[in-house]
């Protein structure tokens, strides 16, 4: 972004601006003709809050009515323009969306899996599946429900091995996107509410990682437990140690860059594998997988301390 | 069949016995007796030899592992893991890409007729596929971009099954099979782009669709979102105006044409950063426009068309958005999409320089 258009993005009136947000390698505020676009965004990213000048600014206007009485609102990244739609809500999604996103393609150096991560002291446990497989789930209970620190729920970035703080996992707070009947299985967890920001918020049902617990969002770890989910209804609990080899081509799909960084993808993922834990956990009972994944963790943090 | 070579574009990382290899997005994982073959894939043993080789090791009869190393030698070759000896040495060559990013999956598409016939130009490193319903348009269009062409025996598989970037329908009567007057229509994917009474008017907009894939850094413009507006009678040097695009052209050339105006058929507003003019026509492509306007000549005239701008430089004199009342609010206006549009940056930093120029009209009535 050129200087004399960001002085036009920071210098014109807007109802409201947010803070800063450091999205991993991604940082941005908002500024936005609509006050309550800057609320809500703060409290989806709060524990990604940070007081500095943004490298990147998203702006969210609305256009007058047209002939038919009808607004326009949109939304531009650096003046660039990304989405135009008659509701608020389209606008804000692709907002979220657009931000995740730019964080998964400018956080270069970092090995990005498509996952979550829960802690447990130093150690973090790894939890990767693709949609369905119910590890945001797994992650959220474990944070929730067992006192577990929270990651993140989206992109699990690991610095590569061999650097000073290699082969850690970097916290990505981002608020959590969970189905409707949350409360059914998981009454511990609280998606927002606010109807004036449940309005902007269309069908999404979002939790942000502030609200999971006091205090739970936790600071990097080494990942020592890699856990590749599987709920089957009614299923009885099982798991199964994977090979450094199978656990790497398991979680190796799940990673975000692996065509355009393959080295680093591929090396990281190798001392990850290679180092930590691997099972395949088949269950379809929540409390029960939670239960493996604090077991393995405890055995890792025991094994070290002893 | 040559010796197995490794791809040099697989990155392979060995366990104890076992190995993952990664190509692209796709991920491979060896057992034990694969890992050590792919291990001795290097271009100098034949599959007996490294079978034989392998034998040796285990301490097994020779020819023993012959038939799971060249099971394993098949199931590299099929996930391309292994290269010719030509392949070797052309690993890196890049090849162009095929244009698919125009929604060409939608209902409409998916039913479309194939077209009978097609052709396939590069532009900056893109293969575009253009179908015509014609022979002879098809032959008119490949005489007049003929630097471009991609010989037969050169197109890859990919663009041979893509269905057409873009597509021209050149009605041969006044009256369709329904009693309704038809139009000459360019089709860019799913979507009718430009419609015209007259078919030069739809063969001719083809050049400047296709800049917008050419080398327009190379041309000495930037692409603007928008569309290029003057009053009747207006000549290359004569003022112009810009309007935001909110909808097509096609939406809006009934009112322009009874107001009067002239319109640059374009997908985009060539912008010269360097003048703050802008440029009518196809800027970074050479064409013979002749073959086209002498095949138009062989269409009905369907009645009258709106009037262009000729090719040639305009002075910008104002800008006009809904919602445009201020340089930023313009900006915000006219900005490029910040995926898939070229030079979108720096089209963004030329407008901005414009805006600090022209006049800024709120609206989007072009009457007033």
């Amino acid at each position: 972004m050129g200087e004399r258009i960001r002085e036009r993005l920071t210098s014109a009136d807007f109802a409201a601006t947010s803070r800063t947000f450091n999205l991993l390698g991604f940082s941005a505020c908002v500024r936005s003709e609509a006050a309550l676009v800057a609320d809500l965004v703060e409290l989806l990213w709060a524990p990604l809050l940070r007081d500095v000048e943004p490298e990147h600014v998203f702006t969210v206007t609305q256009s007058p009515p047209d002939l038919n009485g009808i607004v326009e609102w949109h939304l531009h990244l650096d003046a660039l323009h990304v989405v135009s739609a008659p509701a608020l809500s389209i606008v804000v999604s692709h907002l979220l969306w657009e931000a995740n996103r730019q964080a998964l393609e400018n956080t270069p150096g970092y090995a990005l899996l498509h996952s979550a991560a829960v802690t447990s002291g130093e150690d973090a446990g790894i939890i990767v599946g693709p949609q369905g497989s119910g590890k945001s789930t797994l992650a959220i209970a474990l944070v929730a429900r067992y006192g577990l620190g929270y990651l993140t729920d989206e992109a699990v970035a690991i610095s590569p091995n061999g650097l000073p703080d290699g082969l850690m996992v970097q916290p990505y707070a981002k608020y959590i996107s969970v189905g409707a009947n949350i409360g059914e299985i998981l009454p511990e967890v609280s998606p927002i509410s606010d109807p004036a920001l449940v309005s902007l918020l269309g069908e999404l049902v979002l939790v942000p990682a502030s609200s999971l617990r006091a205090g739970s969002v936790s600071g990097a770890a080494r990942p020592s437990v890699v856990v590749l989910p599987t709920y089957i209804p009614n299923a009885p609990t099982k798991i199964e140690v994977l090979s450094p080899a199978a656990a790497m081509h398991s979680v190796g799909q799940h990673s975000y860059h692996l065509a355009r960084d393959t080295a680093l993808v591929m090396d990281t993922l190798a001392a990850v594998t290679s180092s930590a834990r691997c099972i395949a956990l088949t269950s379809g009972d929540l409390d029960e997988a939670c239960q493996v994944v604090l077991d393995l963790l405890s055995h890792e943090s025991s094994g070290r301390a002893s | 069949m040559s010796n197995p070579r490794s791809s040099p574009l697989v990155h392979s990382q060995f366990f104890d016995g076992e190995a993952v290899l990664a190509l692209g997005e796709e991920l491979h994982l060896l057992n034990p007796v694969a890992s050590l073959v792919w291990q001795c894939c290097d271009g100098e043993s034949s599959a007996d030899q490294i079978a034989d080789d392998l034998a040796e090791v285990f301490g097994a009869e020779p020819g023993a592992l012959k038939v799971d190393v060249e099971k394993a030698i098949g199931e590299f070759r099929s996930a391309r893991l292994l290269v010719s000896d030509e392949g070797a040495l052309t690993a890196g060559h890049a090849v162009p890409r095929v244009l698919t990013e125009y929604d060409l999956d939608c209902e409409s598409c998916m039913e479309a007729e194939p077209r009978a016939f097609r052709t396939v130009l590069e532009f900056g490193g893109l293969l575009v596929v253009i179908g015509f319903d014609t022979e002879a348009a098809c032959t008119a269009v490949e005489a007049a971009f003929s630097i471009y062409i991609v010989r037969h025996s050169d197109i890859p598989t990919a663009a041979h099954d893509a269905r057409p970037a873009f597509s021209l329908t050149l009605a041969t009567s006044d009256v369709d099979a329904r009693g309704m007057k038809p139009l000459h229509l360019l089709y860019r994917g799913g979507d009718v782009v430009v419609s015209g009474r007259n078919a030069s008017r739809v063969l001719d907009a083809l050049a400047p669709y296709l800049a917008l894939h050419g080398d327009l850094s190379g041309a000495g413009v930037v692409a603007i979102p928008g569309l290029v507006v003057a009053k009747a009678g207006t000549n290359p040097g004569e003022p112009v105006m810009l309007l935001q695009a909110a909808a097509r052209l096609t939406g809006r050339e009934q009112r322009l044409a009874k107001a009067g105006i002239m319109v640059a058929d374009s997908p985009a507003i060539w912008l010269d950063p360097a003048t703050n003019e802008v440029v009518v026509g196809a800027p970074g492509v050479s064409f013979d426009s002749r073959s086209l306007m002498s095949h138009a000549e062989g269409y009905p005239q369907l009645g009258a068309d709106i009037s262009l701008l000729s090719s040639g430089r305009y002075p910008v004199h104002a800008v006009s958005a809904r919602g445009a009342h201020d340089p930023l609010s313009a900006l915000l206006a006219f900005a490029p999409p910040s995926e898939g549009w070229p030079l979108a940056e720096r089209a963004l930093e030329a407008l901005d320089a414009l805006l600090e120029s022209v006049e800024i009209i709120e609206g989007d009535d072009i009457r007033g």
